[in-house]
């Protein structure tokens, strides 16, 4: 018999599963355009406006040459890794002690963590610079007071300072991981090692923490890398203060005053800085691959063995009870003093004196508004679109038998390892350059839709593809064997069963577009204005009061979102969050 | 009913390829109940999912009534939703979200036929009550037990009222008892409905109390097709004497011509074995294949021939027969006494053998 090339046919697919392939192939070329274009334009030397270019890598001589250039990169490193330092600092004792100690009101750490999600970064950084600034830095002031001290004991307008800053609002994310961590271990392990006549500390040193590394590495690298990426505590601290990352620096360029954008530099520095992030993010996933077969699964609920914190409960719940007044409580206060009074000032008599309500009256409502609409538009729209792609995505590589179907997951996962002032720069080019003469959406919420919708797809695919692998194959094949198509299967199988991880991803994805500052910053114009860029555009205009009060009104605004997160992961466990 | 000619599917995986069905060619009669068995990974339930259009196959063709659904020359592909084929998954394939009601329903609201909605009840009503669901037609699905989802499994494929039904593995997830209970009432139903059944199995039992027709399969091929009584007393080769109950096998060289009642003499380790030939012409080195329950005891010194002399290593007592193990020479035998006359470990026994019980057949599979 002739061996036909029936096998190698495309497999016919009915007209829904059409329509998801072509959503995820306009997509994919959309991801992979965005860097590409970038990369295009590091290589041409000429303005991306001329018609003709030579092409060389003189960008990134320019790049490597230009010693301000090399000195914001090692601020980067410096800031990062402190950041981690302060991270971890918080968040590993939090993780064993609410993994592995018998601390009472294990819940609680939840309800803060969670409460926590209120703040944002450059709330968090606003409060801080209010405390800590060199010169208006209310403790700063105190000290200086009662110690007689001629000069400011503290300066938040450092890498160290900002490091400390970062620090703090990336101990939820390291708290979390290392919980996983320790999760996953067997505490089999740990009582065998106690039977055969190890103390407490010898288990610790000799069974735990070998066990636990790669796993805390790993979580170390993956918090490093979104250190590394961060946008709104340097831009809110340093740019002020002209202490640059590289995510400043590269708006700094782009809102040069003098002469044109130098669009060729800023993008092979955006290329430098996707290479680094991507090797940590490789690098990240060998490590996790790895920590992998340390783990032993356990079906069975097992009760780990706990360590009974007797009287040092006090210290337990003052450590945490320290986290959360530094990461969250202190920074508030300081910003309702803020937003209280005309100008900023110290606590005193005479202070208390001035406060009003003058600053929420002064606040530009008209943009303001603007902001709120924008922004609920974009907070509803982009979870649920990033999600329906994202589902149409998990269905392609793990239930069609396209050919390179793996191959989409990894372009999905692509935007991950780009930071995200990267990637809305990149955004931006490739809008100005390429795509405003097909769609003119520049300076409109669509083009925020799109960049915020291709950057979370990342974490979307991972939820989408988590839960899809979990549910049986043959709940599809039977509905198939039942006479039904594609479409059938999606609407009616595989979206009710996936049901409960996209409300909750739904919910995730909307309080994060809710406060996000970095992707919108670089494509903001008059006409697209979100509400942290109204707070952001407050505070460069030197409206401090106004900006605290503005930043008041979007915590609060936020509260509902918040309860309904709190709820449902209470709900359902830490384990998800 | 359902013809399957030349069938070969081949796995690609990154690293290998593993031929999954070899030229398979198979045909169920109307109202058959035609069995794939083997072990696992031999290429039956690929096969069962080429029929229902799960997989594509490389090669070869199968029709439904005549009409081609998967052909590699015609390049016919008739898709898995637009086949009216019922079928009941390994894991039964309940939809949790959904209840009893429901998901019997549903082949009905959205499959190729719709049907009104009266109808609708009626038919789903009538395919409940025929495997007792009936009564718990409102229930959410994942609140039922494994024999009852079983049942619901089995009243979603019939609810269609297809023509053909296949059956993966249907069994296996149940546990001893309910699958003896389901065992004779799957037949049952499956019969009463008359329709054309494949069903994919790895437990003789199963097979042989369940088929009409059994084909055994090894490697992705079928290695023997035949009745139930076919297939256990007459196996084609040792692969099949081993899979389908259990047998003593040992190697042997036929040195006679066969006899007017098909009657060859073996030579073996220990002697010489006057053996039946079941599959045909027999020559050379062959596999001689003897049931252990076809051992009888015989008084010692015995003339007569196929009487094998050995001792008894060990007996295990299991409710109503002995498991022995008889060593002859160098090969110990495996063999089923009655508990009552089992002699005392370690004394020398005799066992006789009759020819037509004493399979000599090829070594290869």
């Amino acid at each position: 018999m002739q061996r036909s090339t029936f096998s190698l046919s495309l497999p016919k697919m009915d007209r829904w599963a059409c329509v998801m392939f072509a959503i995820v192939a306009c997509v994919s070329v959309v991801i992979i355009m965005m860097p590409l274009f970038m990369l295009w334009l590091s290589l041409r030397e000429a303005h991306p406006i001329e018609p003709d270019s030579a092409y060389s890598f003189l960008h990134f001589a320019e790049v490597f040459g230009d010693p301000f250039i090399l000195k914001v990169l090692t601020n980067t490193l410096q800031f990062s890794l402190i950041a981690l330092a302060v991270g971890l600092f918080f968040g590993v004792p939090t993780a064993w002690l609410v993994e592995r100690t018998d601390l009472p009101g294990k819940p609680a750490v939840l309800t803060i963590m969670t409460i926590g999600l209120l703040m944002p970064g450059f709330a968090a950084a606003m409060g801080w610079l209010f405390m800590l600034h060199p010169r208006i830095g209310i403790v700063n002031r105190w000290a200086m007071d009662l110690f007689a001290l001629s000069e400011a004991p503290f300066n938040i307008a450092s890498i160290m300072g900002m490091g400390w800053v970062m620090g703090l609002s990336l101990a939820p994310l390291a708290f979390i991981m290392t919980a996983a961590v320790l999760r996953a271990l067997d505490p089999a392990l740990e009582e065998s090692a106690q039977m055969s006549g190890a103390g407490f500390f010898n288990v610790m040193r000799k069974v735990t923490l070998p066990l636990a590394w790669p796993g805390i590495l790993a979580a170390g690298i993956y918090i490093f890398t979104i250190g590394f990426a961060a946008f709104d505590v340097p831009a809110i601290i340093g740019w002020s203060n002209k202490i640059y990352t590289f995510s400043t620096y590269l708006l700094l360029q782009l809102s040069a005053a003098e002469g044109l954008p130098r669009y060729g530099a800023v993008s092979a520095l955006s290329m430098v800085v996707i290479f680094i992030s991507g090797m940590l993010i490789w690098w990240y996933s060998r490590l996790q691959a790895h920590a992998h077969r340390y783990q032993v699964v356990t079906g069975k609920g097992y009760r780990p063995r706990t360590v009974a914190l007797g009287r040092k409960v006090w210290l337990a719940w003052g450590f945490l009870g320290a986290y959360f007044t530094l990461s969250k409580l202190l920074p508030l206060l300081v910003i309702i003093w803020a937003s209280l009074l005309p100008y900023f000032r110290y606590p005193s008599a005479a202070a208390f004196k001035t406060i009003s309500l003058r600053q929420f009256q002064n606040i530009q409502w008209d943009m303001t508004i603007d902001g709120i609409i924008n922004t609920g538009i974009l907070m509803v729209l982009t979870p649920t679109l990033t999600l329906a792609i994202a589902v149409c995505f998990s269905w392609v590589v793990l239930r069609s038998k396209i050919p390179g179907r793996v191959g989409f997951d990894f372009v999905a996962f692509l935007p991950h390892a780009i930071p995200n002032i990267v990637f809305g720069l990149a955004a931006m080019l490739f809008m100005l350059f390429v795509l405003q003469r097909f769609v003119p959406i520049h300076g409109t919420i669509w083009i925020l839709l799109l960049v915020f919708v291709v950057a979370r797809l990342s974490y979307a695919t991972r939820m989408t593809n988590a839960t899809f692998m979990q549910i049986h194959k043959e709940l599809e094949e039977a509905a198939t064997m039942s006479g039904v198509g594609t479409g059938v299967i999606i609407w009616k199988v595989i979206l009710p069963l996936l049901g409960p991880t996209l409300i909750y991803a739904w919910l995730w994805m909307a309080l994060l577009t809710y406060r996000e500052l970095t992707l919108a910053v670089v494509l903001s114009t008059r006409d697209n204005l979100t509400l942290p860029i109204v707070v952001w555009n407050a505070w460069f205009s030197g409206g401090f009061g106004s900006a605290a009060a503005l930043t008041l009104i979007l915590m609060s605004m936020m509260v509902p979102l918040v309860a309904l997160y709190w709820w449902l992961v209470r709900r359902t466990g830490l384990r998800q969050a | 009913m359902i013809e399957v000619e030349h069938l070969s599917l081949t796995y690609h995986s990154a690293k290998q390829t593993h031929l999954a069905v070899d030229d398979v060619s198979f045909t169920v009669k109307q109202g058959q109940f035609y069995t794939l068995l083997g072990p696992s990974g031999c290429g039956k339930t690929t096969t069962l999912r080429c029929v229902a259009g799960l997989e594509r196959p490389d090669l070869g063709e199968i029709r439904i009534d005549g009409a081609p659904v998967s052909s590699s020359n015609k390049d016919v592909w008739i898709p898995p939703n637009r086949r009216s084929i019922g079928m009941v998954f390994q894991s039964y394939a309940i939809w949790p979200h959904m209840t009893v009601f429901e998901n019997v329903a549903f082949p009905l609201r959205y499959g190729v036929k719709k049907v009104s909605g009266r109808d609708v009840r009626d038919r789903v009503q009538k395919a409940l009550d025929l495997v007792q669901l009936g009564h718990l037609a409102d229930r959410a699905a994942p609140h039922l037990s494994g024999g009852q989802q079983q049942r619901l499994a089995l009243a979603r494929a019939f609810v269609m009222e297809p023509k053909v039904l296949l059956l993966d593995e249907p069994l296996s997830n149940l546990d001893a008892k309910l699958r003896e209970e389901m065992r004779i009432e799957l037949r049952h139903l499956v019969k009463s409905m008359g329709v054309t059944t494949i069903f994919v199995t790895h437990e003789q039992i199963e097979a042989l109390t369940l088929s009409d027709v059994i084909a055994v399969m090894k490697n992705g091929k079928i290695v023997q097709e035949g009745n139930p009584l076919d297939i256990y007393q007459r196996p084609a080769n040792a692969f099949v004497a081993d899979f389908i109950g259990k047998s003593n096998l040992v190697p042997g060289t036929v040195t006679t011509n066969p006899s007017a009642n098909g009657i060859v003499r073996v030579d073996c380790a220990w002697g010489s074995l006057a053996c039946s030939a079941p599959s045909g012409s027999t020559s050379g080195a062959i596999m001689v294949a003897i049931r252990p329950e076809h051992l009888e005891l015989t008084p010692s010194g015995s003339a007569d021939e196929n009487v094998l002399v050995g001792t008894l290593e060990a007996a295990a007592f299991v409710g109503n027969m002995t498991d022995c193990i008889v060593k002859v020479g160098q090969t110990s035998f495996k063999v089923q006494l009655h508990p009552d006359r089992t002699p005392v470990v370690g004394s020398q026994v005799s066992l006789y053998i009759a020819a037509r019980h004493c399979l000599a057949m090829r070594a290869d599979a």
